[in-house]
């Protein structure tokens, strides 16, 4: 939603034009104008406590997240009714913000009445109670320190008043519709093309990236840029008050100069044009050939699989990491070794058509038996039996997942059309390499919960990933139609070709996707 | 309660299971999944709270803003003619107070500030959709932010537009509309035909009148042009991919999977066999009468004269595989023959007919390539039934292989 932008490019595009209110007084376009505190009591209580009130949230925060939740959870039940013992509720409780109480929901008010205590902070997500008000408070300063869950910001972000300033008289306003919601015309069998460009053009970071001119077209010498016209797409959906389809042309001239095999009129394969995306934004955005690239394509997609080969014989152990822009998942059913298991379980035949992306996921991640014919140990030297296991070393703020839907061999091509079912939050821990070796060493240990912090707000062990977008292959092999969902903010939205509209998110997760794109939940700054 | 439960439970855990009464399990089973429920419903509508109070306050924050920067305004310019110290602005409102940039809140905005206020524009949101699920007619008098709420609505985008009916129609559909549009009116580019009835019911029910609410769109009919970046030719986006193919002269797979049976077969005919085989031939079979038509109505409108437009082909054929080149340029200028004896009154009734009608087209056109479109679209229609068309769709349409072998340009091939 930055309808401000304070890029002098987007500022040439759109009419630098003044802001009048209905009374036609001329309003102060770029400045937002926002509440100082919460509510009335806690701007008294800011102004004559600011310190202690802040100490007291930063640790009430950190019980709640750092500490094993019991202790957020377990108040004493009051002398009058009861014995005074502690009882532990799954239901949220409420900590006083000005002494160490904890109270269930129904004993709040009371508390904040008797003592004049009137804040209180709720034990799950930290949400704090204004007693006087009768309702939550959302007060700018807290709330800040609630996101980061009590803890410091490593990057502080703070803008000078000089600062300000200067944002104020180099931005212009432009259109509040002006969102990013825009369709993309069919150029001729481009929608393979579209649905990439709509999925990059809803990543925040790439989004953030273009928007705050990472990628100057005046400066950029290229010819046919496909940075520049993807700079062009953003400039045109952020600062155009229009809602019909955009006719992505540069795009499709710089894709097809750049890349011979995706050119020409026919239909291409989603995936195989992402890859190149992606590789032609990171070479036209000062892109590396280092492993720790810093363009934006790198910071945003790059990942680390590693890969450990143990030999069986010598349990010599050789690893290696591999770069990755996307994860391609295979979905094929297990053939005989998944009917066997399913039959056991109930027989039914239905069951095993389905397949869950975290299934498929465990699949990939899983130890595999290598032939003594594939693998050669360097210790034992010769042919030896393996066993090899990918895990994930690293993972991008955006991961990328390939369901391989198309099958590919020597006589024909088909596709797949088994159901892969995906969640809209994901918790990649168990795919990393740290879960892997932590599973060894706790076998070892014969104690599974070694690092846990039995904290169910923030437990150690989770690496929540959120699904950002989402690209669907409809029909058949080489006569389909590509279509993309993605989020912005909690609507979620498909775009087929120039058409956008508003969907729930049952309609995504029933969709037949073929690129998934996940991405991560919170980061620290 | 299920506190006491859950308290039992634990120090049961931490003891010994077996005072658990019978019921005990059951109880409990039902307070954990009650508390559960419980929570979920907590953080669903404590969200739903967090996002609507947040909008209020900004709203409330705005609005004193808004109060206070009018009132501000005669002063500060009276303030700038005495050239002495600007005056603190400040105002009041239900929600809000302002004074010297600060805003602080009065009460709860969600009691004080019902509408919100974009922080933006300074404009207040429209609180519904103006079509389709959930919609209300707003109050028209008042002006509003443009961010309007989604429209969920068969058939429409989310600001309420039409979806392009265009992209499906066939040609003869495209052809009618053009027809009837080009009789309605004469002027704008996008007005479209019969599509309009459809936008202007989407627009009556909500208020008919011409008023400042829009779906900033384009009637369904609407299909962009865009200038080829590379001959700098205006074309329909549809077309944009199949034209920029011709152009650039790159024929990706198609192209060497013809020249491979070329080499193959050593006939002319051989690429026309080998997209038999794939599906994707038949779709590649389009593009090439498309192609020409391309290039044909430009060169037309602007009034070019045959054999001038001989000379475009030639250029555009450059870089066609040589066979291709040879096969184009023939049909050009059979075409071209053909077309110049129609001018001069010699060809068949059939052409005489299709070249009186484009002429007095260029002459109303005002819009020279929308109308030279429409002439391409009739062209193409007129040649389906003239008695010439076996055999210009042979030389041109490679995908057509064998379709008529009949006529001496088939045996030229074959001959070949």
């Amino acid at each position: 939603m930055d309808a401000i932008s304070a890029t002098p490019k987007a500022a040439s595009l759109a009419s630098p034009k003044v802001v009048k209110n209905s009374k036609g007084a001329i309003v102060p376009s770029s400045q937002m104008a926002y509440v100082e505190y919460g509510c009335e009591h806690m701007r008294d209580m800011m102004e004559n406590a600011r310190k202690p009130t802040l100490h007291n949230y930063k640790a009430i925060l950190q019980d709640i997240h750092e500490k094993p939740s019991v202790i957020a959870q377990t108040y004493k039940s009051p002398p009058a009714a009861g014995d005074g013992r502690p009882v532990v509720s799954l239901r949220p409780l409420y900590l006083c913000l000005q002494c160490p109480s904890v109270l269930p929901e129904a004993e709040r008010d009371q508390h904040a009445e008797a003592k004049l205590h009137c804040f209180s902070v709720e034990s799950r997500d930290g949400h704090i109670y204004c007693g006087n008000c009768q309702d939550f408070i959302y007060d700018p300063d807290l709330e800040l320190r609630r996101l980061q869950k009590g803890k410091k910001r490593r990057h502080d972000d703070t803008i000078t008043t000089d600062e300000a300033k200067l944002v104020v008289s180099n931005s212009t306003f432009l259109p509040c519709r002006a969102i990013g919601l825009r369709g993309l015309y069919n150029m001729g069998q481009t929608c393979f093309m579209s649905v990439i460009l709509q999925t990059l053009i809803h990543n925040p970071f790439v989004r953030n990236f273009y928007l705050a001119e990472g990628h100057r077209t005046v400066d950029c010498e290229k010819e046919a840029c496909v940075s520049c016209a993807l700079d062009e797409m953003f400039v045109e959906f952020h600062s155009v008050e229009k809602t019909e389809g955009f006719g992505a042309v540069s795009m499709l001239l710089g894709s097809w100069l750049a890349a011979e095999a995706l050119a020409g009129y026919q239909q291409q394969d989603a995936h195989e044009y992402m890859q190149f995306i992606l590789n032609a934004l990171h070479l036209s955005n000062g892109g590396t050939s280092k492993t720790d690239c810093d363009c934006i394509v790198h910071r945003t997609f790059y990942g680390k699989l590693s890969s450990t080969v143990t030999c069986d014989k010598c349990r010599n152990v050789t690893a290696t990491l591999d770069p990755y822009m996307d994860l391609s998942l295979d979905i094929r059913n297990q053939g005989k070794k998944r009917k066997a298991a399913h039959q056991d379980a109930n027989g039914d035949d239905a069951a095993f058509k389905e397949l869950d992306l975290r299934e498929c996921l465990e699949r990939f991640t899983s130890r595999e038996k290598l032939a003594a014919a594939e693998y050669t140990c360097q210790n034992c030297d010769g042919g030896q039996n393996a066993t090899k296991q990918l895990s994930i070393k690293r993972l991008p703020p955006v991961l990328p997942i390939h369901l391989k839907r198309f099958e590919h061999t020597k006589s024909a091509s088909s596709k797949i059309e088994t159901k892969v079912k995906f969640p809209m939050k994901i918790d990649l821990y168990p795919y990393t390499s740290q879960y892997k070796a932590s599973i060894t060493k706790a076998a070892k240990l014969s104690n599974p919960n070694a690092n846990a912090n039995y904290n169910v707000n923030t437990p150690t062990n989770s690496i929540q990933y959120e699904l950002s977008s989402v690209i669907v292959h409809k029909g058949k092999m080489d006569s389909g139609h590509y279509v993309s969902y993605s989020r912005e903010g909690n609507d979620w939205f498909l775009f087929d070709d120039s058409k956008v509209v508003l969907v729930n998110e049952k309609e995504v997760l029933g969709a037949e996707a073929y690129l998934l794109f996940y991405m991560v939940g919170s980061l620290e700054v | 309660m299920s506190e006491d439960r859950a308290a039992d439970e634990q120090s049961d855990g931490a003891r010994v299971a077996v005072k658990l009464s019978p019921d005990a399990l059951s109880a409990l089973t039902k307070d954990i999944l009650e508390d559960s429920l419980y929570n979920i419903i907590h953080s669903a509508v404590l969200s739903c709270h967090r996002s609507e109070k947040m909008l209020r306050m900004q709203s409330a924050a705005t609005q004193a803003e808004s109060v206070a920067l009018s009132t501000l305004e005669p002063q500060s310019q009276l303030a700038k003619a005495a050239a002495s110290q600007p005056t603190q602005p400040a105002a009041e409102t239900a929600a809000a107070r302002y004074e010297n940039g600060h805003v602080h809140l009065k009460g709860n905005p969600l009691k004080t500030t019902p509408e919100i206020t974009c922080p933006h524009c300074k404009l207040p949101r429209l609180m519904h959709p103006i079509m389709g699920k959930g919609m209300q007619n707003p109050d028209l008098t008042k002006e509003y932010c443009m961010l309007y709420p989604w429209v969920q609505r068969q058939g429409h985008d989310v600001y309420g537009n039409p979806f392009p009916t265009d992209m499906a129609k066939s040609k003869k559909e495209r052809e009618l509309i053009k027809q009837q549009q080009k009789n309605a009116e004469k002027e704008s580019v996008g007005t479209p035909g019969s599509q309009d009835t459809d936008m202007a019911g989407g627009d009556g029910s909500t208020q008919g009148r011409e008023i400042k609410l829009n779906t900033g769109g384009k009637p369904a009919s609407y299909i962009p042009w865009h200038t080829c970046p590379n001959c700098k030719r205006s074309l329909l986006i549809t077309r944009f991919a199949q034209h920029l193919e011709k152009c650039l002269g790159i024929s990706g797979r198609q192209s060497s999977r013809n020249a491979m049976a070329k080499l193959a077969g050593q006939n002319g005919n051989g690429s026309g066999t080998g997209m038999g085989n794939t599906p994707l031939g038949s779709r590649m079979g389009t593009p090439v009468p498309g192609s020409q038509g391309d290039t044909n109505p430009k060169s037309k409108g602007k009034g070019v004269s045959p054999v001038k437009r001989l000379g475009d082909d030639d250029e555009d054929g450059e870089n066609d595989t040589p066979e291709r080149k040879k096969k184009k340029k023939s049909s050009y200028v059979k075409k071209a023959d053909r077309e110049k004896q129609g001018k001069e009154g010699g060809g068949t009734l059939k052409v005489k007919l299709k070249a009186n009608g484009t002429s007095k087209e260029d002459r109303k056109a005002s819009e020279s390539t929308e109308r030279s479109e429409g002439k391409r679209d009739r062209e193409d229609g007129d040649m389906d039934g003239a008695p010439t068309k076996k055999k210009i769709k042979l030389s041109l349409g490679k995908g057509d292989s064998g379709s008529a072998p009949s006529g001496s340009q088939a045996s030229k091939d074959d001959a070949k």
